[in-house]
């Protein structure tokens, strides 16, 4: 319980950075940015609840991000309906996509799993360039309408970033709630031990497809936000690549905690943008840092912060024991 | 009452027969001991009733059910509860997350109401913390409920797990060699927390090598030797038969 | 239609062969460290355009070339267990995995600079007649690439067979410590096996860089391709390397011949996938549960 109300503490100030970082920056491509670290923060954070907490691997959530894109940005175009209700369907038809394809495929282990979820990203990703009569093709979806509340229009970057990360914040605080709890002990107990969790009464194949179908959902929400806000998508943006990176910031966060999966977040998304500048030289660089912090730093960043902040606090001790 | 009632139990994996038509019965609050050298299917007895695996034909019924084949899930709700030889416990989870996690049969908070953190959640988080909380002091290990499990002794492990099975106020206990790996005074203590199981009337089957602790808890013995059942009766009888007596020599004990 | 039939098969074959030896690939590294190797479709493309050089820039006579290239490419693996897979300080299979895509993204990215984006080719090694088999006409680099994964199969299956090293390494991967215990040198083995991947891809490069030209980033596909087919054959299995890389390849085959060829991948994958809802550890993978 304390843990739960410590977590929660470090939401609130995340929360108040979060809101006053536009004070700040007001140059709408960092804005975008940060916007796109939001959304991958979110589909991080329900992967991390799966690979983290349960140990379970996916190399297929950018197939259901990519759902929530398509599903939600093709019926609002075609359908006329409010963005919001066609983001909420489109969760749905994820939730149930998820099912389906969970149940056989979370009984695969290993590098069995990580083939059967690469390989229904990869469907995905063939259907949604090959079926251009819907999808648009490899040329992309335009014209997806944003999100309205009342009269005003979420078009810019700067409205979004509210929408996007309060979406976010809400689902890092869902995320807390749920492993402080019955369920997330039984999620934790799977991945420790899958036959003693089984022996402690703990239905493990309904958890595991529970907890990934929610990480798929939340996948989809980040999916379905992404579409309203950018107004276009093409597949590219949800092949397997994609999903590798999301599982990347997972790992290179701090697999077994949700604050891993934000900091994972906030440092592998703009890294692409930063390495811009290298231009030939971007990719190894950017394989080279990617290697380099999981050799050298496999707890993650949240590894390291709290290493670091359980140094600060010997020290002072030790300060005041000398003085 | 008869509680627990196995008949003819067969188990072969991969042609090697490890069960070879077992029976016995077991009596509310009856404290069974099962003994044998290696190899002679103790484990996989615990195996089967526990769900884990399924039998290749015979029956296990639970008070007057058929259960046999059962996933283990199922005979956990039931009330069947077990401990491990290879521990299993969670070790990236404190002392008391091991515990509270032993109470999932008795909790009821799904995916929805844990999301939304909703007031019968906390409700039943204190319920499971205080219930846990007594779980751990019987087993004598309150003052480290905080730590990971994964960093305590060995027998401070055994301890968790053995509070972690009983949380839950399972029907029936199976211990599989709780003092294997045990030094004398950690054996002793052991013997001291199965009397004090023994003393709540919880149905148990205890398989041992330690023969004080089997002859000193055990109402009756059951001995394997090989899958196949060589005696079974009050642990005097079971001392002086001569077919176990020949089993173990056979062994080398 | 019949003939039709017989030329899918068979170029199915051809295709598949070129899988299978990726897989074989992706299987040495897993009898050494029970990880994916991600960046094993590079070693492929990395072999092609050493080839390349070799040939074209350089003029090596073909079969030295062929040494070389395969020389040099299992000197990178050598060089990336040295550098990433030994310094890692945690041994956890995911993150060494995350470290191979990683050394992926990189190796992808040094031959963008090196090699450039534009694609390469070369000649094929004894022409481009056709040859006829049961009605299907196929190439006789086709042929070359059969004939080689065969190869390729007899000697690895002898060597984790009956060879002290190929033993030794397997050993390893069933359990490092004890290995170490035994007085083998656990290093040295993974060291050794990263070589021998490297040089597989480099042959499996060197061998179709005369079908299809060769660019940059030409190992992700193939790469999933070769870990597709271990998967479907049973994982770390070198008999299910060869009949899963067979066998991807004349499905797809089949299906972009007799359904549609633009869907041939999806035929492919939601096939592998029914494969491993019926089997999940593959075709001649063994059930091992978790053991108590």
């Amino acid at each position: 319980m304390r843990s739960l109300r410590v977590n929660r503490l470090v939401l609130l100030f995340v929360a108040l950075v979060v809101y006053a970082l536009p004070m700040v920056i007001k140059n709408p491509y960092y804005l975008n940015v940060l916007n796109i670290v939001a959304l991958n923060a979110l589909v991080v954070a329900g992967l991390t609840l799966l690979i983290g907490y349960t140990g379970q691997i996916s190399l297929g959530h950018g197939a259901f991000y990519a759902m929530g894109a398509y599903v939600s940005g093709l019926m609002a175009i075609h359908l006329g309906w409010s963005p919001w209700i066609t983001t909420i369907i489109a969760m749905g038809i994820t939730g149930v996509v998820a099912t389906i394809i969970g149940i056989p495929t979370l009984r695969l282990r290993g590098h069995y799993l990580v083939m059967a979820t690469l390989g229904f990203n990869l469907i995905v990703y063939i259907l949604l360039v090959q079926l251009d009569d819907i999808t648009g093709g490899p040329s992309g979806l335009p014209g997806i309408p944003s999100y309205t509340i009342g009269k005003m229009v979420l078009a810019t970057d700067f409205r979004c970033y509210w929408l996007i990360w309060s979406v976010t914040l809400a689902g890092l605080l869902l995320s807390i709630n749920l492993i402080h709890s019955r369920v997330g002990r039984a999620l934790m107990a799977i991945r420790e031990s899958e036959v003693a969790a089984s022996c402690l009464g703990i239905e493990t194949w309904k958890y595991k497809t529970r907890v990934f179908v929610l990480s798929a959902v939340m996948a989809s929400l980040a999916g379905s936000l992404y579409a309203h806000y950018m107004t276009f998508i093409s597949p590219k943006t949800f092949d397997i690549f994609y999903s590798i990176e999301v599982v990347a910031m997972v790992i290179i966060g701090g697999m077994g905690s949700l604050w891993g999966a934000l900091l994972g977040a906030a440092f592998l998304t703009p890294l692409p943008y930063l390495l811009h500048f290298f231009e030939e030289y971007k990719d190894i660089i950017y394989g080279a840092i990617f290697m380099g912090v999981l050799i050298y730093s496999p707890d993650g960043l949240v590894g390291e912060v709290t290493r670091f902040y359980r140094k600060k606090r010997l020290e002072s001790r030790l300060r005041e024991l000398e003085g | 009452m008869t509680f627990l009632e196995v008949r003819n139990l067969v188990k072969n994996y991969n042609g090697v027969k490890a069960l070879r038509g077992i029976s016995f019965d077991l009596k509310e609050g009856e404290i069974l001991g099962i003994i044998g050298p290696n190899g002679a299917g103790k484990t996989t007895l615990v195996n089967l009733v526990s769900g884990i695996d399924r039998p290749t034909s015979g029956e296990i019924i639970l008070k007057g059910k058929k259960v046999e084949g059962l996933p283990p899930y199922r005979m956990a709700q039931m009330g069947v509860a077990r401990t491990f030889q290879h521990i299993q416990i969670f070790p990236e989870m404190t002392v008391l997350e091991n515990v509270k996690a032993g109470l999932h049969t008795r909790g009821r908070t799904g995916f929805i109401a844990s999301l939304l953190h909703l007031p019968s959640v906390t409700r039943e988080e204190k319920e499971s913390t205080h219930l846990s909380l007594e779980a751990l002091a019987l087993v004598g290990m309150v003052s480290k409920r905080d730590w990971p499990a994964g960093a305590l002794p060995y027998g401070d492990r055994k301890k968790v797990v053995i509070a972690r099975a009983l949380v839950s106020q399972p029907q029936i206990l199976m211990l599989d060699e709780p003092a294997g790996g045990l030094n004398e005074q950690e054996t002793q203590e052991m013997g001291e927390l199965i009397h004090r199981i023994k003393g709540m009337g919880i149905t148990i089957m205890l398989i041992e090598h330690d023969m004080d602790l089997i002859m000193g808890f055990c109402h009756r013995v059951l001995v394997l030797h090989h899958g196949e059942r060589i005696a079974l009766g009050p642990p005097q009888d079971v001392q002086d038969d001569p077919r176990v007596i020949q089993a173990y020599l056979g062994e080398g004990f | 239609m019949e003939n039709n039939l017989s030329q899918f098969f068979f170029s199915g074959i051809a295709t598949g062969a070129i899988y299978a030896l990726i897989a074989l690939g992706f299987c040495i590294i897993e009898n050494s460290t029970k990880i994916v190797n991600f960046a094993q479709g590079d070693f492929l493309t990395l072999g092609g355009m050493f080839m390349f050089t070799l040939l074209h820039a350089l003029h090596v006579p073909l079969i030295l070339a062929v040494l070389l290239a395969i020389g040099a490419t299992a000197l990178v693996g050598v060089a990336m267990e040295r550098f990433t897979i030994r310094p890692a300080r945690s041994k956890e299979t995911v993150i060494l995995v995350f470290i191979t895509i990683g050394a992926s993204i990189f190796i992808r990215g040094a031959i963008k600079i090196l090699w450039g984006k534009s694609p390469k080719s070369l000649p094929y090694f004894s022409g481009d007649n056709p040859v006829g088999i049961l009605g299907a006409r196929i190439l006789p680099q086709s042929l070359w690439i059969v004939a080689v994964t065969i190869l390729v199969f007899l000697i690895l299956n002898y060597f984790y067979r009956n060879t002290r090293y190929g033993k030794a390494m397997r050993a390893v991967a069933y359990d490092r410590r004890a290995a170490a215990l035994l007085g083998i040198n656990v290093e040295k083995m993974v060291m050794l096996s990263f070589a021998l991947a490297g040089g597989m891809g480099a042959i499996a490069g060197v061998l179709i860089i005369p079908i299809t030209t060769m660019t940059f980033d030409m190992g992700v596909v193939l790469g999933l391709k070769g870990f597709a087919a271990a998967v479907l054959g049973g994982y770390g299995n070198v008999m299910g390397a060869v009949v899963g890389g067979l066998l991807l390849g004349v499905m797809e085959s089949l299906g972009a011949g007799l359904v549609s060829s633009t869907f041939k991948d999806v035929i492919a994958f939601v096939i592998l996938l029914l494969v491993l809802f019926i089997r999940p550890r593959g075709i001649l993978g063994r059930g091992e549960g978790e053991r108590v």
